[in-house]
Parts: structure tokens; sequence; C-alpha cells
């Protein structure tokens, strides 16, 4: 503990942890699996809708999905919210957005952060294009972050 | 396109905070930098709180008057751990006792070791093993756990709260 210099109160950071183990399943294992290769797989319903990030269950009728198509690394931002100042726990710490974002040729959005870029120059349907993570966790996260296409 | 799936990840829930001690805790963890255990007496009811909370619940007024106990007592209550809990470093089965120092009329929280497992019993008196003077700091892991003292058991019918 360290003394506070105005009142010579105690103080002292603590953090409080629940170890939690994920099981992400055949179908977002498989999602996760292709991340790592910088290949972006989703799920596709009998209708031909397509399902990015891969779905297990048609979210609409919950048909059972388990044919993967693979889709392109660009999308289109559905909506989003700026984050001017980012926290000590967010992966960027420059100016970012979280975002919805649907893969080109898919039916559903993701979310993800949007970076390198200004606020102004944000704004839905903007294309944006994913950046690969070079360490690969078989994770969200192999996808650093998705940054505007330029026109 | 590979086949290998991984099964697990890790994804753990976590909150950053900031404790801040106040004046009963502060003053009381101070004293055990200085490897006394100094306890709060009500002016009301004369219950002994330690560690102190700078008021007596059941009064609901400040408590004020310090005084330093000795850092021996008698188990109140205990648990046999067996379950390891992630990012813990003490390996079970340990032992986890609510001990109530000599003298005080709540009890804390804290390890009792050099203990065959077999013999823990609630009214067992024990002894603070403290770190080497070196390593205290303003906190109760100053005290490394509680051990036997050997002495004959309390009556646990000295653990009732004083009416
Ligand atoms: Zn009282």
């Amino acid at each position: 503990m360290t003394k506070s210099s105005d009142k010579e109160l105690l103080r002292a950071s603590f953090k409080l942890e629940y170890p939690y183990e994920r099981s992400p399943g055949p179908v977002i294992g498989k999602f996760f699996d292709e991340l790592s290769n910088e290949v972006l797989v989703g799920t596709k319903n009998s209708k031909g809708e397509v399902f990015v990030p891969a779905a297990e269950f048609d979210p609409k009728d919950s048909e059972h999905l388990s044919e993967f198509v693979e889709v392109k690394n660009e999308g289109v931002v559905q909506s989003y919210t700026w984050i001017k100042k980012p926290r000590a726990h967010h992966l960027i710490q420059e100016s970012f957005a979280f975002a919805l974002i649907s893969m080109e040729g898919t039916d559903s959005a993701m979310l993800h952060m949007i970076a390198n870029c200004n606020e102004n120059e944000l704004e839905i349907g903007k294309r944006v294009k994913v950046v690969w993570n070079e360490e690969k966790t078989q994770t969200i996260r192999d996808i650093k972050y998705f940054e505007i296409i330029d026109d | 396109m590979t086949e290998e799936k991984k099964d697990f990840f890790v994804s753990n829930i976590s909150l950053s905070y900031q404790y801040t001690a106040g004046n009963a805790t502060t003053r009381f963890l101070n004293k055990v930098a200085e490897g006394k255990l100094v306890a709060q007496k009500c002016p009301k009811c004369s219950a002994v709180y330690v560690p102190p909370r700078g008021s007596c619940p059941r009064c609901g007024v400040a408590t004020e008057e310090e005084l330093e106990l000795p850092d021996t007592g008698a188990v109140e209550s205990f648990t046999i751990v067996h379950i390891p809990i992630p990012g813990n470093p003490i390996v079970p089965p340990y032992v986890s006792a609510m001990i109530r120092l000599d003298g005080a009329d709540i009890s804390f929280l804290h390890l009792i070791q050099e203990i065959d497992l077999a013999d823990i019993r609630i009214g067992m008196r024990v002894q603070a093993v403290w770190k080497d003077r070196s390593e205290w700091g303003t906190t109760l892991e100053n005290i490394k756990w509680f051990k036997p003292t050997g002495e004959a058991d309390v009556d646990p019918s000295v653990f009732k709260f004083k009416e």
C-alpha cells in the first residue's frame, strides 16, 4: 500500500479476476482457426444467406448450419461508436471506433474496431478492410482492426 | 486450411480498482507495519474490534480508543481447502480459518499451517508466524500464517458475542 499525499490514507491497486476458459465449439472454433490463416469464413443457410462470424445456428429460424464459405476480408460499416479517449484496457491506444461491420457478400454483421482514421472520415456505409495481427492466437484478436479503404 | 482446432481459450473476466483504506484501517495497517495488532474498543458496549473499521456496527458510534492485542488467539471456524484456485500460489490442502485474537470480539480470516490437517479444530489455540522484519509492510501478509501453540483448547462458548 502507498500513502496518498493529502490525508495520509493508505491506498492500493487491486485486480479482481475470474479465470474463465471458453470452448468455442466446432463452428466458431473453425472461424477462429481460419483467422490464424488470415482467412475469414462464414456459414451458409439453406436460403443461401451467409453469416460472419460463422454461426452455428441460423439466428432467425435456428437452422443448424454446417456449410462453410470463405468470404473476402472487406466489408461495410453498419454502425459505430467513436472512442475518443481509449481507456487503459482498450487494445488500441489512439482514438478508434467500435463498429458493426457487414462483410462483403454476407447477411450479418460483426463487432470489431476501426482504426487509423479520424472521426470525420468515418460514416455508415464506409468500406473497410481487415488489418491482420502478425502474431496469431486463434482468437478474434487475429484481426488487429479494420481500416477504411481509400477509393 | 488446417484441420487443427483450438478447443479452449482463456478469456478472463477482470476488474481493476483502487482501494482506499480509510482512517481506521490506515491506522491499523500502519501499526501492523510495526508488528503490532491494534484493535479499537466501542465506548458504549466495550466490544473490541480487530481489524477495526472505525465504528461499532452494533451501537453506531465511532471507536476511538485503541488497544494493542497479542498475536495469539483461537480458531473460531475453519475450512480445509482442497480445490486449487487458479492464480493462488498456496498449494492445497490448506486451512483457512477465522482467528479470534485474545481480547477481541470479532475474528478475521487467515491461514493456519505447521499443522496436521486431522488435528485442526474449533477452539484450538494459535499464534501468528511473522515474516522476517525486513519484509514487513502495511499489510496483514506480514503474518505468514498462524500455527498451533499446543496449549489447551478454549471453550467455543467464549466466541459468543457479548450481549
Ligand atoms: Zn458498541
